[in-house]
Parts: C-alpha cells; structure tokens; sequence
C-alpha cells in the first residue's frame, strides 16, 4: 500500500515536473494572443530561450542567470515577431512558423557545435545541486504531503506565480483591460486613445520572456542541462493548443498544463505504476511506447475537435485574434 | 490632447500594385540582406563568413556528383512546397507536410511490402506512388473536415498530426512487417526492384524519373492557378471567403478538395522519395529531411507562384547541400541552414512590407510636394462630397460652400499650416472611421478630443463589468452619445472657426482629410470585415 501511494505521488509529481514548461509556454502565449497577435513560434522562443539560458547558468553555475538569460532569449524572439508582425503587418501565422524555424535551428546549430568542439559546459556540483534539491525546507519533510506539494524546484513555484499574476493583471488591472481591448477590437481601443500598437510590442515581447523561462526549464530541468538534439520536443507546440484548453485564461492553465504534464510523464512512470496496481495496470506494459509518446498530442487533437464543436459562448478567445491592425483600413 | 502634438514621423500608407521589377530588385536585396546578415552571425561564432559562402556553392556545384545530390535534395522539396501553397493559396495553413509526408511514406511502404515484386517495373512504382497520394491526401482530408464542420484550428491539428505520424513511424522499425530484426540495430526493409524509379543517368550525373514528376507539377499548378476556373475560387476564398459564399462558390467543398490535393501531393513527394535512390528505396523515420518545414518557407519566399516555388526551393537546396558540404570541410554543424532560412524568411516577410506599403517620413512641408498631396485630396472631395450630402440631411450648405471654398487656399497655402493644427487633424482621424455615418464630421471636430478622455475613462469604468466580447458595442454607443453631445457645441465652434482664415484652413484640411478616408474606409471595410470573417478563425 504504502508503495502503492508512493507511486502515484511520484506520477504525480512528474506531471508537475513536465507540465510547468508548458505552463509557462501557455502563460506566454495567453499574454501574445489576448493582445491579438496568434504568435505560433513558441517552440522556437523556448528553444532559443534554452539555449541562452542553460548556456548562461551552466557557465556561471547561477540559477538566478540562468533565468534571466532565458528571460532575455524569449524576449529577442519576441521583439522579432512584434516588430515583423506589428511593425512591419507580416502575416502572423507565417512569422510565427519562421520564429520556430530559426529558433530550434539557432539552438540545434549552437548546441551541437558546441557539443562536437567539446565545449558543451556541462554542471558543476553547486549548481547542479542548487536545481535539483528544490523544494521548500521544512516543509518538504512531512511524509507524502511535502513530497506531493513542496519537493519541486524553484521554478515550478515561480511558474504558478506567474500565472496567477498574469492573470489577474489581464482579469483585475486597468492595463490588462487595455490590452484585451487591443486583442478584441484594435479599431475601437485605438479611438478611445489606446495605443494598440505599444499595447501588442509589451504584451508580446512580455509572453516571449516567459516562454523563454519554459525553455530554459526544458534544459535544464526536463534534461537535466545535457545537450539533446530537440531540447523542447513538441511542448511549444502543445501550449499553444493549451491555451485554447485553457480558455485563454492563466488560471485555468495551471490545472490544464499539469494534465498535460501527466500525459507527458506517463510513459516514464507507466512501468512503476504497472507494478505498483498489477491487478489493473498489467495491459499497460504490451503497450509500445510510442504510444505514449504520442498521447499527448493525440489529446490536444481531441481537445481542439471537442472544443470547436462545443459552442462556447463563453470563450474567451479574443475577436481580433490572428489579425494585424492597421490604422488605415479600419 | 496630450503629448503627441506632432504629426508622425513615420506615415505607413498602402501601397497600389507596385511594378514587378520592383518587387523582385526588393526581394532579391531581402534575400542578399539576410545573407549579410547570416555572414554577421557567422562571424560572432568565429566562422569566416566568406570562406562558407564559397562552400555553399562548392558543395552544389563542385562535380556531376554534387549536382546529383543537389537535384535529390530539390524533388521532395519542390513538390511538398507546391503541395503548401495550394492550402496555403487559401489561406488553409497546412503546417503537417512533415506529417502528410510521412503517411505518404508509409502508405507506399505498406503497399509495396504487400505487392512485392508481382507487378511490372513502372506500373508497379506508378500504382505504389497513386496510393502514398492518397494516403497523404486522406491524412489531409481528415483536418479539412473537421476545419468545415466545427471550424477546428487546423494549423494545431495539422501540426499534431505531424507528431502521429513520426511516431507511428518509429513505431514501425520495431515490428517484423516493415523491419529486419536482427542482432543489433534493427532496419527497414528494402522495396522489391520493380518498384524502383527509373533512374536516368547521363554520365556522371544522374537523377531518378521523379524530377519529371515534379517540373510537370510545376507546370500542371501553375496552369491551375492562372487558368482554371478552380484555381480562381482558390483566390477568392483565400482572399475573402464571404464573397466566395455570396458569388455562389461552394466554399466548404473547395476547401475539403484543395487540402486532399494539397495532402495529395506532399504523399506523393513521400512515396517518390521512397521509391527513388536518395532515400535508398527504403523507409526511415526522418525520410522527410526536414522538408515539411522547409516547404513552408519555400512557399512563401516565392508567394505561392509555381515558377517561383521552383526557384526558391532550388535555392533552399543548394543552401541545404552547401550547408551539408560546409559540415565536413568547414568542421560546422548543418543546423546552420536552418538559421539562415529563418532569417532569409524574416527579410523576405520584412520586404513584403515593403512591397505592400509605402513609407513616408515626417518633412517640412515643401511646396511641390505638399501640393501634390493635396493634388489628391482635391481629386476625391467632390464625389465624397456627394456621398455626404445623401448621408446627412443636416449638413448645411453654407458650411459646404466654404469647405469647396477653402480647399483652394489650402493647396495653395498648404506650407503654412502650423504643426499643431495639422496634428489635431490626425489625432481626430479615429473618428472618420465609425461605422456608421450619422453627423457631419465637421460637427464634431472640435469637441473630439475632449470627448474622446471622457470616452476613454467611462470606457475604462464600464469595461470592467461588460464582457469582454460585448466591448465593441458598448464603444459604438458610448460614441454615438458623444457624438449627439458633441454636435450642439461644435456647430457654433465650427462657425466661429470658418472667419479666422487660418482655423477653416484646418477645418477643411480636416473635413478633406477625413472625407477621403471615410470613403476609402467605408469602401475598403467590406472586403476587410470578410477577411476578418473568415480567414482566421484561430
């Protein structure tokens, strides 16, 4: 029994593990959309924002640099797309794609030169210490309890933070209401004085910083700073269908993004559930584990069919999403 | 009002058809802009930029040898991206090539361990490669149903649907049917011979019968695009599907028949390379080298145009090849063509800009210039004029007579209109847009921008509680009411103005101004409200 509440504990804890760099790539891409720009690059500002940040703390062996430089990584993607998109009217869609294009290469092309010169940092004792002994002192001490709620690394609290704040910055706040206006109706935000424009270039470059921060979660956490051909395999992807499961809203992300995260850790925690519940769980181990690789987006898949045919009139999907505004054609 | 009491420094306006040289020099100068840029790059990494360009074109061109690789790189990408651009055409974003590929792949596996080697030499190849289209097609055909009937997201679905099948391939290599499980690593199984494409060689060089297949696609798309009554509702309904549906076109129907062709086509491009010598007439997992990625980039540098795809995907290929030969003699990494394809499609999607838009910064007013704006200004007014009258019965004659009146001093004295005047006249021009045309504009200038604080504050209060989809309507009537209250004042105003000559200089200025962009607004919203309608319903 008591190996049995262990085994889920630990799946569950993995579904957090996994499913905090799609709440951070989620919370981003809600801050991009409710300001009316679809920014489809999210893998490739995670990944840029991995490479920036790992690169960084694993030199300096400083959690806090680490963080910043994804920061800073996602945010240089997202000052690229708003300028093309916003600045210049580029088509967003194919912008995005091109953000994801040059994203995963900039990072595929550092870390694999990086990898074949041998110059890869790799972890020192301290910091490896200081990213993978999380969790809060004391707390995480209680049997079960503390392992279930206060054993995680730093960032997956500040993930939660994060999107509690952003989401009562776009829900509470005089300036989030301005940027859902600049989302839902540019033209009529811009008549009553609101600068879309500025609204948009803050919004964005804002999310991409915080996509930045997943990616940089993906390396170092989800990787453990060891260089992998696809460091963000797919979960860009997955938060931008996430968003739409979330409906649009940062709160609603957090339970989402860790569903998600428990389907991304089934396939390396089936084994020990299977032998944890014999009795229930033995199919699962005839399964092959591509299935499980494929699981998560087979979800979304099914998430995005239900929720398109589920007439929400609640959504909150913002009107003027995917659209570019233009003063002069209002 | 506030702060911004200046004209803006850059004015963006649209831009008519702009002449085809010109829009090729602008695209050549993108693409030359982005390789700077890649040299840039390069440097920071401590490569010399100038030594790699020699490589790319080395690594393409050095021998028969080269060229023969260069012509395998360029078949599946030339026909995946002509597959893109026709989802693309109408604005169907078919991002799962990668996966459409693969499923073309698979099909054509499947079929020819089934058939083996019972069938003769090219019908066999020919009957296996029908069926990898119509598996692509089919994966395709799956999205653009749900798109149809619940207006499902198909840029995710198509997308995840790329993760499906590359795992169901590498699912593949682990059972008997498709692979050889032998001591180690396992591998695929190579098709029978008669399955093979015919390969041409000529000397040194060579290349397989698919090169034909993908020129004849070039030529059979672009006769589609530019002739057939199909390609035209491809247009129409990328452009706007609402007129689509109003001039009869059956929008659903194109759209599920388009995206089976586009799907079609990318299985095509997967089963020929499966039948063909690149992939070694057998099935990987990453059979597609990346080309359902870079398929979209192709497209797209070439703006859907066939002969344009066929020379942007052999730029791609060369870049690709140049980047896998600078691997080996340059010692750095083949990701780099990535890099750089980003960025060439940054340049290209950045010089789009250019060719739609035109540029104009902020200048002291010059004579010749400024009258040549107004040139135009004067051109529009009578027929807005016109348009005015029938809209708003209380629109005085009087106040008429002395707009046409003025529009002369203005071209004539158009320099000496202060800055700030002018500015008043922009920041009021969100007004001109409203959707209905109810006052004069002349009315409500002056009491504008007041009006427009107080807007923004109850906007601001009353937000909080509307919903955010009913923003808009609480807007237009918050507006209207402004309006109303506006105009009693302003009537007066506007006639104390009209006497100072320099104040009904920018009274009319103003009403000009706003004239004609209420007509080009009103003229252009129709087509813009179908765009936003339609086209992305993200």
């Amino acid at each position: 029994m008591n190996n049995a509440v262990m085994a889920i504990i630990l799946t569950i804890g993995e579904a957090i593990r996994r499913g905090t760099p799609l709440l951070l790539g989620t919370t981003g891409e809600i801050l991009n959309e409710k300001s009316g720009s679809l920014n489809l690059g999210v893998e490739g500002t995670m990944a840029v924002g991995a490479i920036t940040g790992a690169l960084l703390g694993l030199t300096t062996s400083s959690v806090f640099l680490a963080l910043l430089g994804a920061f800073i990584g996602g945010m240089f993607c997202g000052l690229i797309y708003a300028f093309l998109t916003i600045s210049l009217k580029a088509n967003q869609n194919v912008t995005g794609l091109a953000i994801t294009i040059f994203g995963s290469g900039l990072c595929l092309f550092v870390g694999e030169t990086l990898k074949s010169s041998g110059k890869f940092p790799s972890y020192t004792t301290s910091f490896y210490n200081a990213i993978t002994s999380g969790g809060i002192p004391g707390l995480k001490d209680i049997p079960y309890i503390g392992t279930l709620l206060f054993s995680y690394n730093v960032l997956v609290y500040i993930a939660i933070v994060i999107a509690i704040v952003v989401w009562i910055y776009i829900t509470k706040t005089k300036s989030g209401l301005r940027m859902r206006a600049a989302g839902e109706n540019p033209a009529a935000a811009d008549s009553v004085g609101i600068n879309v424009d500025a609204e948009r270039y803050k919004n964005i470059v804002l999310g991409s910083g915080i996509m930045g921060l997943g990616g940089v979660y993906m390396a170092l956490f989800i990787n453990n700073g060891l260089w992998n051909t696809d460091w963000i395999a797919g979960y860009g992807w997955i938060a931008v269908a996430l968003v739409i499961f979330a409906n649009w809203s940062s709160a609603r992300a957090i339970w989402g993004s860790y569903i998600f995260g428990l389907l991304l850790a089934l396939k390396s925690r089936m084994p020990s559930l299977a032998s944890a519940f014999p009795s229930i769980l033995s199919w699962s181990t005839a399964i092959p584990t591509e299935v499980f690789d494929a699981l998560p987006f087979i979800v979304t898949m099914l998430v995005l069919i239900i929720s398109s045919m589920r007439k929400n009139k609640n959504s909150g999907c913002p009107a003027g999403l995917g659209l570019n505004y233009f003063r002069e054609e209002r | 009002m506030t702060k911004t009491n200046k004209d803006p420094l850059v004015k963006i306006s649209k831009r008519q058809n702009l002449a085809l040289q010109y829009k090729l020099l602008l695209t050549v100068g993108a693409i030359i802009l982005s390789l700077a840029l890649g040299a840039l790059l390069l440097a920071c990494l401590g490569y010399n930029p100038f030594e790699f360009y020699v490589q790319l074109i080395l690594g393409n061109f050095k021998n028969a040898s080269y060229l023969k690789l260069l012509i395998r790189t360029l078949i599946p990408l030339l026909i995946t991206s002509l597959g893109v651009s026709l989802a693309f055409k109408m604005r169907f974003w078919n991002i799962g090539a990668e996966g459409q590929f693969i499923i073309g792949a698979i099909i054509a596996m499947t079929f020819s361990l089934f058939i083996g080697d019972s069938l003769p030499s090219p019908l066999g190849a020919i009957v296996i490669v029908l069926l990898g289209a119509l598996g692509g097609g089919i994966y395709a055909l799956f999205v653009a149903l749900l798109k149809v009937k619940y207006n499902t997201n198909e840029t995710l679905m198509t997308l995840m649907l790329n993760y499906v099948a590359l795992y169901l391939a590498s699912y593949m290599l682990k059972t008997d049917f498709y692979a050889i499980q032998g001591q180690g690593v396992p591998s695929f199984k190579v098709i029978a011979e008669s399955l093979w494409l015919t390969e041409i060689s000529i000397g040194k060089f060579s290349f397989d019968t698919a090169l034909f297949v993908a020129i004849a696609l070039v030529i059979i798309l672009f006769v589609y695009f530019k002739q057939s009554k199909q390609g035209y509702e491809l247009n129409v309904v990328g452009d706007s599907p609402n007129t689509a549906k109003y001039a009869g076109m059956k929008v659903k129907w194109i759209i599920v028949r388009t995206m089976f062709l586009s799907g079609a086509i990318i299985g095509m491009a997967g089963a020929l390379k499966l039948c063909g010598s690149s992939a070694g007439h057998t099935f990987s997992a990453n059979i597609t080298g990346g080309v359902g990625w870079t398929s979209i980039i192709v497209a797209w540098l070439a703006k859907l145009n066939p002969i344009g795809i066929f020379i942007a995907s052999l730029l791609m290929s060369i870049l690709e090849r140049g980047c896998e030969f600078a691997r080996t003699s340059m010692n750095m990494n083949s990701a780099i063509s990535d890099v750089l394809q980003g960025i060439i499609l940054f340049t290209v999607l950045a010089c789009d800009f250019f060719i739609g838009y035109k540029v104009s910064f902020r200048k002291k007013a010059k004579p010749g210039i400024a009258t040549e704006d107004n040139g135009d200004v004067l051109k529009e007014t009578p027929s807005v004029q016109s348009a005015e009258e029938n809209v708003s019965s209380d629109f005085s004659c009087e106040e008429q007579a002395t707009v046409s009146e003025h529009v002369d001093i203005v071209t004539e004295n158009i320099e000496e209109i202060p800055e700030a005047v002018s500015s008043e006249a922009s920041e009021s021009l969100p007004e001109a847009s409203l959707p209905d045309v109810t006052l004069p504009s002349v009315l409500t200038e002056e009491s504008v921008p007041i009006d427009e604080e107080k807007n923004a504050q109850t906007n601001d209060t009353e937000k909080e509680d509307i919903k955010a989809d009913k923003t808009e309507k609480g807007e237009i009537k918050n507006k209207t009411a402004a309006k109303k209250a506006s105009s009693k004042k302003s009537s007066a105003s506007a006639a104390k103005t009209a006497k100072s000559s320099k104040g009904t200089k920018s009274t009319t200025k103003k009403t000009s101004e706003k004239k004609t962009t209420k007509v080009k607004a009103s003229s252009t919203r129709k087509t813009n409200s179908n765009k936003k309608g339609g086209a992305d319903n993200e």
